[in-house]
């Protein structure tokens, strides 16, 4: 009887834990595409001819120092846009900009306050692979730094 | 005994409660990720390829590019997956009108498109509804000239029909919609370089990445085709210094074999 009930409050501490870390986790969710959305607001106010590539903005959780590669088909004669951003807790990301051979076109570490959009001219027809790195998170955990950044392709028509 | 039992289909709860809350949500895009180096690839709306191609091809009358037919479809004989083609071609094609400002071109496909959402096997009204109120909106935006509010309306149209179809849980047909959409771009193209060739069009068909993209979508559900076209153009531009003009013409062909099967 002791160790159902000993099992009980463990399931009962776990969930409760899973719950409060989940909360966390959306509101840093939301906190990311906010200030996307944001940045990407005051971009094409000044930059009418763009057009934002996604219906929904596109999210995701990464520790410090690791990446999110995406690959992406752009056009020659053609200027892009990347909006990136992070959650609150997220201050500096680094975005790598890399041609079908692997080579660095672009690098350029945001300030998470800035509202920075880096806009890519394309030199040919092909794939490209955008490197997407929080590589400096504000946490009370030393070990364990995790944050969400949220980012945006925009297209000039 | 009981106890033992018990104590075991407690633990199993904990194990499988712990596995169930952090499991991906199988209706989220590939981009929701754990915490850990991420992939992905993406695919930019076709506008934004249609947009460069013009670009590159200046003096071309676009508009007998445009599609300009309608679909006779029967949802007692056809099956989604046609549909969803067809809605594809229709969507596409009314985009591409918004952008080269060809009126009646976005006249004749904003009502096909109309028609066409109400012979789906959407039940719910207010979708339908939906795209009625955008599709009405046209011909004030027309008589303003906003083409590019309409471009952006119709990219809404898109995310209506996949938001529904994503609340039920079928992602066939959203597949299908884009590859769709997708596909239309490419032989509207593939048309447009045949009738005006020149060499240094060559590179709008390096698209090895967005045909590698679509080969992993349609790896295990290929119901009309979709892996065989994609491995026959994947082969056409897989060495892109020995392209040409027989390469554009085997594309264009090979993407309107299969496309007979739903634009008759």
């Amino acid at each position: 009887m002791k160790m159902f009930r000993s099992i009980c409050c463990l399931l009962a501490f776990l969930m409760m834990a899973q719950i409060a870390v989940a909360a966390d986790f959306q509101e840093m969710e939301e906190e990311a595409r906010d200030n996307l959305q944001m940045s990407m607001l005051e971009f094409m106010s000044k930059n009418d001819n763009f057009n934002v590539a996604e219906d929904e903005i596109n999210a995701a959780r990464l520790t410090e120092n690791k990446t999110l590669r995406m690959s992406i088909t752009l056009f020659m004669m053609s200027m892009y846009g990347i909006v990136v951003s992070g959650d609150n807790t997220v201050e500096e990301i680094k975005v790598d900009i890399l041609g079908e051979n692997g080579e660095t076109l672009m690098t350029k570490v945001i300030n998470n306050k800035n509202r920075d959009v880096i806009t890519l001219n394309a030199d040919y027809t092909g794939e490209y692979q955008v490197n997407i790195t929080p590589i400096k998170i504000n946490s009370d955990d030393d070990f364990f730094k995790v944050g969400f950044v949220s980012w945006a392709m925009l297209y000039e028509e | 005994m009981k106890q033992k039992m018990l104590t075991f289909t407690i633990i199993m709860t904990v194990i499988l409660s712990l596995f169930g809350c952090t499991k991906k949500d199988k209706n989220k895009e590939p981009q929701a990720a754990e915490p850990q180096d991420v992939k992905i690839e993406s695919i930019l709306p076709q506008t934004a390829y249609l947009a460069a191609v013009r670009r590159q091809l200046k003096d071309v009358e676009w508009s007998k590019y445009i599609f300009t037919g309608s679909f006779d479809y029967d949802k007692s004989k056809d099956s989604t997956q046609i549909w969803a083609y067809q809605m594809g071609v229709l969507l596409t094609n009314c985009g591409f009108a918004s952008a080269i400002r060809d009126q009646d071109g976005v006249k004749h496909l904003s009502d096909e498109i109309l028609d066409h959402a109400q012979k789906a096997d959407i039940v719910d009204e207010d979708v339908i509804m939906k795209i009625m109120d955008i599709i009405h909106s046209f011909e004030a935006l027309i008589k303003d000239e906003n083409y590019r509010e309409i471009s952006n309306k119709v990219k809404e149209i898109e995310s209506v029909i996949r938001k529904y179809y994503k609340d039920k849980q079928n992602e066939s047909v959203i597949m299908t919609v884009k590859f769709s959409c997708w596909l239309e771009a490419f032989y509207i193209v593939a048309e447009a370089v045949t009738d005006n060739y020149n060499d240094a069009l060559l590179n709008l068909f390096n698209r090895g990445q967005e045909v590698a993209y679509f080969q992993k979508s349609f790896a295990k559900n290929s119901k009309m085709g979709e892996a065989a076209l994609l491995t026959k153009l994947a082969k056409e531009m897989e060495h892109k210094d020995s392209m040409s003009e027989a390469s554009v013409k085997k594309i264009l062909a090979e993407i309107t074999e299969f496309r007979t099967q739903y634009v008759k």
